[in-house]
């Protein structure tokens, strides 16, 4: 089998495993962080399809701006504390 | 031996392959009836795919250690100048006070006379004291912190980190990597790292990690923009991302028997890149995730261990790394006269590193408000108005 053949294959089910956490977490900053995940190994798709600059550019734009992403998410849900109550 | 590359593959390929692959061949049919993947190991070595793999594994090797190497001179430098603008020596524990500390723990009493002991030391070993002493610490996991992103959070500002090591090359002989979109891989590296900062601070369920990790993320905001609009000036100019093309087209243009380097027509976009890449690498005065005198240690108050020697480690890495791509986008690169590239290079960063550690020993920490407003309202022009400049310098020329 071909090497870059199981490379796009691995991505891809690492892909659709971080696509599933992302919907069916419960932590909202956890489910973000899968959501970077997700946007690096789509960034690996893209340089196996030989399109470097795209996946720079997806590095660059998407994965750094998940940071404000996870800023909303922070700032704009409750956050229910590992000890259970709420702050 | 015209790179890095050649001269790590002919390494390889003249003495590290015909060493090791005897060694190899003797273990494959060391007992009869089984054969040892030894051998299978050793003819991949010996095929181009295995010369190539371990070309680079020795390249790759040979720039992080580069690259440690001067994270170590960097600290060594910071405390020696913070010391000398505060009026006083700062740290002289060298191979000189060896023997006067093995005299104490003796138990013998030293001589403290007048201009008896000597403190010949320049203070090189203290480095190494604080490696001990990260080594040393306890690894503590806050009892309600969120395991796992309390775990990866430092991993991913570390690795992504020293990724930078490999990616900016010291001349055209010593680099790792020698990609077409060099630089724009170095930023996009760079853009990873504000995620293991909030993350971690959220999850260390410490309201002043929390807060550094707000301030990181505000500050991500404020100064991302601009960064890469005033990288953008000298892209245009250049017309490449790499760094080779970058410094080659620098020395292109000479006025009055001057390289016009892009300092010089980009004046403006090299005032609000050094601006933003002292945000990006957070130093003072931009040094808000970490600010020790209003949140205790900011977003690494938490960690413990060797994890957090590797954090101060990466976050110097930063900034050398700020330094070398100032230098290869506004001061020319390795071009100059008489001494080898590498070595103006190196003087140029130390430069550059040497202004960073001055202003941040002698300038007050700025607000997060206030560094909204400047990348808004002060930075964000002025490289609109730089990148129009840039725009009429290829015109012109």
């Amino acid at each position: 089998m071909d090497l870059v053949l199981i490379v796009f294959w691995l991505l891809a089910l690492s892909i659709l495993t971080a696509a599933w956490a992302v919907v069916s977490g419960s932590d909202i900053v956890h489910s973000v962080v899968w959501l970077a995940t997700v946007f690096l190994l789509t960034a690996g798709i893209f340089i196996l399809a030989g399109a470097e600059f795209l996946a720079i550019i997806q590095v660059l734009v998407y994965v750094g701006a998940v940071s404000v992403v996870i800023l909303f998410g922070i700032m704009l849900t409750r956050r229910t504390l590992p000890g259970g109550d709420y702050d | 031996m015209t790179s890095l590359y050649d001269w790590s593959y002919w390494f390889c390929e003249a003495w590290l392959v015909p060493l090791l692959t005897p060694l190899l061949y003797f273990q494959e049919h060391i007992m009869p009836p089984f054969s040892n993947p030894a051998g299978d190991l050793a003819r991949w070595m010996e095929s181009d795919p295995g010369l190539n793999v371990l070309a680079w594994t020795i390249v790759v090797n040979v720039a992080l250690m580069i690259g440690f190497t001067n994270v170590i001179i960097v600290v060594y430098l910071e405390r020696k100048i913070a010391a000398r603008i505060m009026d006083r020596r700062g740290p002289m524990l060298s191979f000189h006070s060896l023997k006067e500390i093995a005299n104490d723990l003796a138990g013998s009493i030293p001589e403290y006379g007048w201009k008896t002991t000597t403190y010949a030391g320049i203070g090189i070993l203290q480095n190494v004291a604080d490696g001990i002493k990260f080594f040393c610490k306890e690894m503590i996991v806050p009892a309600k912190a969120d395991r796992l992103l309390y775990t990866i959070g430092p991993v991913i500002f570390i690795s992504s980190s020293i990724l930078l090591l490999v990616l900016v090359p010291f001349s055209p002989r010593v680099a790792a990597s020698s990609a077409p979109l060099g630089l724009l891989v170095v930023m996009a590296a760079f853009s990873i790292a504000p995620i293991g900062v909030l993350t971690t601070g959220w999850a260390c369920n410490n309201k002043y990690t929390l807060i550094g990790g707000m301030r990181s993320a505000a500050q991500l905001m404020a100064y991302e923009i601009p960064l890469l609009l005033s990288m953008a000036g000298v892209f245009l100019v250049a017309g490449s991302f790499s760094p080779m093309d970058i410094v080659a087209q620098q020395q292109e243009v000479w006025l009055f028997g001057i390289p016009m380097w892009n300092i010089i027509p980009q004046f403006l976009g090299f005032i609000v890149f050094m601006v933003c890449i002292l945000a990006e690498v957070e130093r003072i005065p931009f040094d808000l995730p970490e600010a020790e005198a209003e949140l205790v240690e900011g977003w690494t108050t938490e960690i413990g261990g060797l994890r957090l020697g590797l954090t101060f480690a990466a976050e110097y890495i930063r900034g050398f790394v700020g330094a070398m791509i100032a230098t290869v986008l506004f001061l020319g690169g390795w071009a100059g006269p008489f001494l080898p590239g590498e070595i103006w290079f190196l003087i140029k960063v130390y430069g550059i590193l040497v202004f960073f550690i001055i202003l941040r020993w002698t300038v007050p920490r700025i607000r997060t408000d206030q560094i909204l407003l400047l990348g808004w309202k002060r930075l964000l022009p002025l490289s609109l108005v730089n990148l129009a400049i840039a725009i009429l310098y290829v015109e012109v020329f």
